[in-house]
């Protein structure tokens, strides 16, 4: 008990000190710039704890978690998905052109959006893991590469008639019927979006998939110690393309909860960086579901909480969610590796007090 | 009784290409690249293909790039694994930015350095110190700098002058920063008389002959200055024999009495102040203005140059030059984009050749078929889609990796956590 005890004590301390350091940096630098911090973060609170704000931190937590699943995927096997941002972005625009363009019923059309989403960002980030797999080509290279070349495709995309068309003075994809319009519960001002199902059930199968499932234990395997696995008949190839193929088919969701709850449309404003924020939902909550789950409500939850200072008295003070957010990445992995090897360094410790222990009963 | 066969020792057995020196391998290069360039300006008659004008906007493109590039190499040579490249360019512009509102454009030089050094400076904490995954690391901070600068540019830029939280006031970028006109290679005289008359390699070579001697602004000759300096510093110095040695096998440094952190340290800081030099000419360049967004992911291109160029600061140069021209033609020249169709066959086209001679058919027909699609391309009249360009640096990246992946060597040790005393 007293083990279980220590770990919880070990993986609780990292996340907290790095808040509380984040929360340190950010209301000095709130100091510097003439505010008080104590009244900006009392702003910020009174403004996120409202049903409004809870609504809100919920939906766009949702992209963020599905963002970190997919970032996670790959980590669990030391594979550094950079590119789901291109991923997600070639999967939203593709899925809202065949989404409105299939004809059906409107659940038939959110389905087939969702589907053809998954498969191009499989196919995305499998240029990825096939380059990796076959030209051992580093997969962060490849990966910011493709975004590179996805922020060229989209704009390319957006001129083809086929896909969007000029409306508005904007190109945007055909917008997708009401029927197709994901549910969402009106909660007091506020439309609380039901795909949070969808992002639960990604959740649990992430969940299932790393810690049950035969392909877990081999994804695991691999990346713990690849030597190993390999031995062990784990065929490394195969596991790298089928790692990216799967982290970037849920990277393609990345975008859904935007285009069938907000949008609707796809246009070259559509939200940007959610790939980018995933990587740090799955740093900060380690790659546990829960921990990505917590993690995406707290940055969400600061990014809509910061919008309360642009009222009096802390005005143009709204950057300073993104120093927090930043901040606490950056300490978190620090703290993480710390601990880490505090905890190495404590097992070695009782290791070793066992072995002499034992040699000095074996030689009385 | 047998004889016994010696290898023949006294004859150089390697192919032509090896025993070339280095001189005469960029000699070859550029003179290749040279004839391909003016070959496709002198069919298509895109003349801005080798303009004076296009060369000298290509050096401007071609310097930040490189400087990163160059971080890159410091960093990556001493064994930590740099993506915050692009974070630390970022506190460079905004550095130079300020520095520059203040104190000039020296200062701007200066303000860069500083501020992209914080950056590397975060960094090697994070991974010399803590040995925490280099990616993750310079990942985190590429995500710091833009919450940083965001949130200094609202409380020191706002409000003055054209400032606000996305830009800063701009300077005069000339303030003692004279740019330096050679005499002879202006828009008078018999050579760019000779440039206008757009006579197939002569012309070519009066108008590359212009640009690059033409005209240069100060900051640029301090960057281009410090890219052989960086070339000296880590292969002909004594602590650039540490540097590498550190970046190749820390444990055998350390075994030697070299103090791998503090070398490391040393690397990474100076990576992230070229970095932020890089971002220094991009200030500089936009008329003393920062603003954000302003790398556009050149960070990321100097990490895309540093491999290219096999981790030498000349394969950066020429990487970074590539991705310069490329963002130039797209940029001034957007006709003779469509010459960019016959570069890269003609460039097809004598690689096909080349292989052909060493007999390895398979490539010679494989590149024979590209250059063919890209003539069809070029008469068949499309007009080279700009955005279309905008991928031609991430993809000719992709395809150099998918290539020539197994050629390229990083350092032995890069991205490999080390703590002082680990044996491996």
């Amino acid at each position: 008990m007293t083990v279980n005890r220590q770990k919880l004590i070990y993986a609780m301390a990292a996340p907290v000190g790095a808040f509380l350091l984040a929360i340190t940096v950010a209301g000095f630098a709130l100091l510097a710039s003439g505010k008080n911090p104590f009244v900006a973060f009392k702003q910020m609170l009174v403004y996120g704890f409202t049903v409004d704000s809870f609504v809100i931190t919920f939906n766009e937590s949702l992209a963020l978690f599905v963002s970190g699943i997919a970032v996670a995927i790959g980590f669990k096997t030391n594979l550094f998905n950079i590119g789901v941002e291109g991923q997600y972005r070639l999967a939203a625009i593709i899925a809202g052109a065949v989404g409105a363009g299939v004809p059906g019923p409107g659940f038939f059309k959110i389905i087939v959006a969702m589907l053809s989403a998954i498969i191009v960002g499989a196919l995305y980030a499998g240029i990825a893991g096939a380059l990796k797999a076959y030209r051992s080509v580093n997969e962060v290279i490849a990966t910011i590469m493709l975004n590179g070349v996805m922020t060229g495709l989209v704009a390319i995309l957006l001129k083809w008639g086929f896909i969007a068309k000029l409306r508005d003075q904007q190109y945007r994809t055909p917008r997708l019927p009401q029927s197709a319009w994901f549910p969402s519960l009106s909660i007091g001002g506020s439309k609380l979006w039901l795909w949070g199902f969808v992002a639960v059930a990604l959740g649990f199968g992430y969940h299932y998939l790393v810690n049950k499932s035969v392909f877990g234990y081999e994804l695991r395997a691999s990346g713990m110690n690849p030597g190993a696995a390999l031995a062990a008949g784990v065929n490394p190839k195969r596991m790298i393309l089928t790692t990216m193929l799967i982290s970037g088919a849920v990277a393609g969701l990345v975008g859904m909860p935007n285009l069938l709850q907000r949008e609707h449309e796809f246009t070259q404003q559509f939200q940007q960086g959610l790939g980018f924020a995933g990587i740090a939902v799955a740093l900060v909550g380690r790659q546990k579901a829960s921990g990505m789950a917590m993690a995406a409500l707290l940055f969400a939850f600061l990014t809509r909480s910061a919008q309360a200072l642009t009222s009096p008295p802390t005005r143009g003070t709204k950057e300073i969610s993104a120093i927090l957010q930043g901040t606490m990445i950056l300490a978190a992995v620090i703290a993480y590796e710390v601990v880490r090897r505090r905890a190495e360094a404590h097992a070695v410790h009782e290791a070793a007090h066992k072995t002499v222990a034992q040699t000095t009963e074996v030689s009385v | 009784m047998t004889t016994v066969q010696y290898p023949d020792l006294t004859t150089d057995q390697r192919g032509w290409w090896a025993q070339r020196s280095t001189a005469e391998r960029l000699l070859w290069i550029g003179g290749g690249l040279f004839l391909v360039l003016s070959l496709a300006r002198w069919i298509s008659g895109e003349n801005d293909l080798t303009s004076k004008f296009t060369i000298i906007e290509t050096i401007s493109a071609t310097l930040p790039i490189a400087m990163a590039g160059l971080g890159g190499l410091l960093s990556e040579r001493a064994g930590i694994v740099n993506i915050g490249l692009e974070g630390m360019m970022i506190t460079g512009t905004w550095g130079a930015g300020f520095f520059g509102f203040h104190f000039g454009p020296w200062g701007a030089l200066l303000g860069g350095a500083i501020g992209g050094a914080v950056g590397g400076l975060l960094h090697a904490v994070a991974t010399v110190s803590f040995g925490v995954d280099h990616v993750i690391s310079g990942f985190a901070i590429n995500l710091l700098a833009v919450g940083w600068t965001r949130f200094l540019s609202a409380s020191l830029f706002k409000g003055r002058g054209s400032g606000s939280e996305t830009n800063s006031p701009g300077f005069d970028t000339t303030a003692g920063m004279p740019t330096i006109r050679v005499p002879g290679f202006g828009n008078k005289g018999w050579l760019a008389d000779i440039e206008r008359k757009h006579w197939a390699i002569i012309s070519d070579f009066a108008g590359i002959t212009r640009g690059l001697l033409g005209e240069w602004k100060t900051y640029q000759l301090v960057a281009l200055a410090l890219i052989p300096i960086v070339g000296w510093l880590v292969w002909r110095t004594k602590f650039g024999l540490r540097l590498r040695s550190s970046g190749e096998k820390p444990s055998a440094a350390d075994s030697l009495g070299v103090n791998v952190i503090r070398v490391r340290y040393a690397a990474v800081v100076a990576s992230g102040a070229l970095a932020g030099v890089g971002g220094a000419l991009l200030v500089l360049r936009a008329n003393g203005a920062y603003s954000e967004g302003q790398t556009n992911s050149r960070g990321y291109l100097g990490l895309a140059s540093l491999i290219f160029g096999n981790w030498k600061p000349g394969g950066v140069l020429g990487g970074a030059s590539l991705f310069g021209f490329l963002d130039t033609l797209q940029l001034t020249a957007s006709t003779a984009v469509r010459g960019i169709y016959l570069v890269g066959a003609v460039g097809c086209a004598g690689g096909a050749y080349l292989f052909w001679r060493k007999h390895s058919v398979r490539h010679a027909a494989s590149l024979g078929v590209v250059a063919a699609a890209l003539v069809v391309f070029y008469l068949s009249n499309i007009k080279m889609n700009e955005n279309l360009v905008k991928t031609l640096p991430y993809v000719g990246t992709l395809i150099v990796l998918a290539v020539f992946s197994r050629r390229l060597r990083a350092p032995a040790a890069a991205g490999q956590p080390w703590r002082k005393g680990q044996i491996t």
